[in-house]
């Protein structure tokens, strides 16, 4: 057997703590190593090359590198075999940066453990065996889940394309939370006359079908060919045959509005049956359970049914409509769930709910909407115009008792709000901030236009929040002066945070997707991957990836279409046949690894286990679980892991 | 020995009724707690400004010696004492807030509770209680709450449970100090019939104050409270001994 070892400097990262050329030396007079080398940057073009040089000069059979983490560049080494004609698997990287060189102090110490590391390497790949990769073909579909800004721009572009789209939204509408803003920061364009023209774009592609009111239930299958369960939620009309003409509205049994609206946010009254938002999509109207006499008490005349029938002859709603499943089978996901906003009543000082003027960002948003509850006037509670607004930044965020982040967009919607506030009521106008963080296009210049506006800007995180005589006493120190004040107002608005909505996180369960500490999906890296996951053919859009302005939301939408119609355009998926085999005269069919599997990839029958290929991610749960050692991981098997460590300790 | 209580200065001299209204409720209670042998001053607020050495050497001299005695628990029933050990504790022993150690002892309290009586009570755990080791929501605190709903009277809805009595500033300032009662109690005087403390600064506090504002309520301890649903004798709950007067009716 001929081994050839390689050792990265990777700059300075390794040969900082690393004695490289000490290590080459200590491993060229090494049985079975026929050569041992080192260079500078071995990812770069030059080092790939002296790799594929030696391996045809002195006809290498195996390789150990010394580099970075495998999960780095095992993909860019394996290619470097490829090209030679080896079999990719015939190679074994030992982390000498994550695992030593950043983690050490003492460079003695780090050569010494670069060697061992090495050597368990040389030990592993001596066994590795020959696997063959399986071709799959790609579905040419796409699922996209969350109907935002972000999953629309995805949507329009991969069809586009061409490529058949399945939008899947867990609302009655699509449009997300930007159909609830009136204007957009820096430059004040109105959002619904930007997202609209999006929405009837995706009505009016015959390739996007829209579900909305569903929610994905269970994922099988790999990158190429995801089979999808989808749970649709009964509308109780038929949007096919409903014209959006509201007439059922009007017969509703209840007169007035009694129920809280929640894409109002509870500031206006809707009936049972009612039409989300003036320009939803679908346009139909929905029927809440919860509030339906018939559904409460099965006796209602059901005047929306006879009018809809009678008056419009459409017949479209329908109290028997049942929960569905739907199966899709897709060749890539992206997913684009979006964000909730803090629950600012957790920061009980600033007296959320408790006074009645406290409003939160959301509920200023739809009042300040021309469709919203009050048609775009911004009123207290007992609806008179307010003389003064007080501003409060970052509650719930860069706050060491909520969330640590910086959530992004709360610092300009605040001086957006602030703009039209004073345009609308004249009122003054207070803002209590930490820092402002006006970082973007255009954003610096209406900093400064706000500031002329009249707007006053205070340093300082106000203490709490009293109600006097109907007017809210706000306790602040300003640290510019650094002077303990109070001040009176009519309305205090809380700018809370972005956190990652309820959606993200069931799908990040579901699709067994990675999380970063502040509950985010993690993108594979945070600035070469910025839309791909750990997990191939599973794409991210959005404010699922962390806090976000539109135009960037849009951007990174639009990349994420890009990644995924290069990814069905290749229309055959290579997959690493690295995964789990049984021996099945070990194999007692004790069924223990069929429990501890998270891909559903193991099942028994006639009392032995038996393996799902296409489920298997090879991950090994299943071999650390096995008593009798029957089941094991190609080249991560028992045998090898033996023998790394006895490498190791050699 | 296993819990014992650490009185404070203030429980030996201008807040006795706490002490002994204390120690007899937890008679009721079946616990017969003893104090902390020869525990000495935590140094309050003042003893840091003065000498941080001093200070440092008081508190930790108390907790070695609750150690060596192998205490696992030391109630403070003095919110001050409280945040002092707990300071110096390195956990070694657990300080708990007397109002802890009821709150733990609800159920037993329920089934010694006679009858419900008509009476608005406002729980306020003052500043320190809460700050900054406390266990709850610091603005707004349910556990004397519950406690008072078990004893059976009524809870007002008081918004500054929390608030900050001034401390000694009503001995330095006393006009300043009489402004920042006034502005806590002034809109709910006919809202409620006593007010429920768990600290002696506090309690000494708001009853100057309340005598000098002509509010005409008493103040009393938390355990005063406790007992007057036990309905035992005024007397050994020392309610003669406030400056603003209670009977039981």
């Amino acid at each position: 057997m001929k081994i050839g070892v390689y050792i990265c400097h990777c700059g300075k990262n390794i040969a900082d703590k690393v004695d490289v050329k000490k290590v080459v030396e200590f491993f060229n007079n090494y049985p079975d190593v026929f050569i041992s080398r080192d260079y500078i940057f071995l990812c770069s073009d030059a080092g790939q090359n002296l790799i594929q040089e030696d391996i045809k000069n002195f006809k290498l059979d195996r390789i150990v590198i010394g580099s970075c983490s495998p999960t780095m560049h095992l993909k860019t080494f394996q290619g470097v075999l490829e090209k030679v004609k080896i079999n990719p698997h015939f190679i074994e990287i030992a982390n000498l940066r994550e695992q030593c060189s950043w983690v050490t102090k003492d460079k003695n110490y780090g050569t010494e453990k670069a060697v061992s590391l090495l050597k368990g390497a040389i030990e592993k790949v001596k066994y590795h065996e020959k696997i063959e990769r399986k071709k799959m073909p790609i579905a040419q579909k796409v699922a996209v889940i969350g109907g935002g800004i972000a999953g629309i721009q995805a949507s329009l572009d991969i069809a586009e394309a061409g490529y058949e789209v399945f939008l899947i939204e867990k609302k009655a509408t699509i449009g997300g939370h930007m159909a609830f803003f009136d204007k957009t920061f820096p430059t004040l364009d109105c959002a619904s006359c930007i997202l609209t023209p999006k929405m009837s774009e995706v009505r009016n592609k015959k390739i996007i079908k829209i579900f909305t009111l569903s929610e994905i239930k269970e994922i099988q299958g790999t990158a190429g060919n995801y089979i999808l369960k989808i749970i649709k939620k009964p509308r109780y009309v038929d949007e096919e045959k409903c014209i959006g003409c509201g007439i059922c509205i009007e017969n509703c049994v209840y007169k007035e509005g009694k129920f809280p609206n929640e894409y109002d946010f509870g500031l206006s009254l809707r009936k049972p049956i009612y039409i989300p938002l003036p320009y939803a999509l679908p346009l139909s109207p929905v029927i809440d359970k919860d509030a339906c006499i018939y559904f409460k008490t099965g006796k209602c005349p059901r005047t929306c049914e006879k009018a809809c029938k009678e008056e419009v002859k459409r017949g479209a709603i329908n109290f028997e409509q049942k929960e569905e499943e739907i199966e899709i089978n897709v060749g890539a996901i992206i997913v684009a769930t979006g964000y909730k906003t803090f629950n600012p009543e957790r920061v009980y000082e600033y007296g959320y709910k408790r006074y009645k003027n406290v409003f939160s960002s959301l509920e200023i948003e739809r009042m300040l909407s021309s469709s919203g509850p009050t048609k775009g006037e911004i009123l207290t509670r007992d609806g008179r115009k307010p003389k003064s607004v007080g501003i409060i930044h970052c509650v719930g965020s860069r706050d060491i008792n909520y969330n640590r982040y910086c959530s992004k967009v709360c610092c300009m919607y605040a001086l957006k709000f602030s703009y039209l506030i004073k345009e609308r009521t004249n009122a003054e106008i207070y803002h209590f901030y930490i820092d402002i963080r006006a970082s973007g296009k255009g954003y610096e210049e209406f900093y400064e236009r706000v500031q002329k506006e009249g707007a006053i800007f205070i340093r300082g995180k106000p203490s709490e929040i009293n109600e006097k005589n109907g007017k809210l006493i706000v306790k602040f120190e300003n640290t510019l002066t650094g002077k303990v004040q109070e001040k009176e107002f009519d309305m205090v608005i809380l700018c809370n945070a972005i956190e990652p909505s309820e959606g993200t996180k069931e799908i990040a369960e579901i699709l067994k997707l990675s999380k970063s500490e502040d509950g985010f999906l993690l993108e594979l890296h945070p600035k070469l991957e910025p839309v791909s996951t750990s997990i191939s053919g599973i794409f991210i859009a959005g404010c699922a990836q962390g806090p976000k302005d539109i135009p960037e939301t849009v951007a990174q939408a639009s990349a994420c279409a890009s990644k995924v119609i290069a990814f069905l355009n290749k229309k055959e998926y290579e997959i690493e046949n690295l995964i789990a085999y049984i021996d099945e005269k070990k194999c007692t069919g004790c069924g223990k690894c069929v429990n501890v599997c998270a891909f559903d990839a193991l099942y028994i029958e006639d009392g032995k286990c038996k393996i799902k290929e296409i489920n298997c991610k090879g991950c090994g749960i299943c071999s650390a679980t096995c008593f009798s050692n029957a089941i094991n991981v190609k080249n991560m098997g028992y045998k090898e892991i033996i023998k790394q460590v006895e490498g190791i300790l050699k | 020995m296993k819990e014992a209580i650490f009185p404070g200065c203030s429980l030996t001299q201008s807040a006795k009724d706490y002490y002994y209204s204390t120690k007899i409720i937890l008679r009721y209670l079946g616990k017969e707690i003893e104090e902390l042998p020869e525990w000495e001053c935590c140094g309050a607020t003042i003893l840091p400004s003065v000498s941080k050495k001093d200070f440092e050497e008081v508190n930790k001299r108390n907790i070695e010696r609750a150690t060596l005695l192998k205490i696992k628990r030391l109630i403070s029933p003095c919110s001050s004492c409280f945040i002092n050990l707990k300071k110096f504790s390195e956990n070694k022993v657990e300080i708990i807030h007397l109002l802890y150690y009821l709150y733990e002892m609800k159920d037993k309290i329920k089934l010694k509770v006679k009858d419900k009586k008509d009476l608005k009570i406002i729980p306020y755990y003052g500043c320190q209680t809460l700050r900054p080791f406390g266990k709850e929501n610091v603005w707004n605190p349910f556990s004397m709450d519950e406690i008072i709903e078990i004893c059976g009277f009524k809870v007002v809805n008081f918004p500054y449970k929390t608030k900050c009595c001034g401390g000694v500033v009503s001995q330095i300032e006393p006009y300043r100090g009489n402004e920042i009662i006034k502005e806590i109690f002034e809109d709910f005087v006919e809202k409620f019939d006593i007010v429920s403390t768990i600290c002696p600064l506090c309690r000494i506090n708001l009853e100057f104050t309340f005598l000098k504002l002509k509010f005409k309520k008493p103040v009393l301890y938390l355990t005063q409270i406790i007992g007057i649903s036990f309905e035992i004798n005024e007397r050994e709950l020392f309610l003669n001994k406030s400056l603003i007067s209670f009977k039981i009716k």
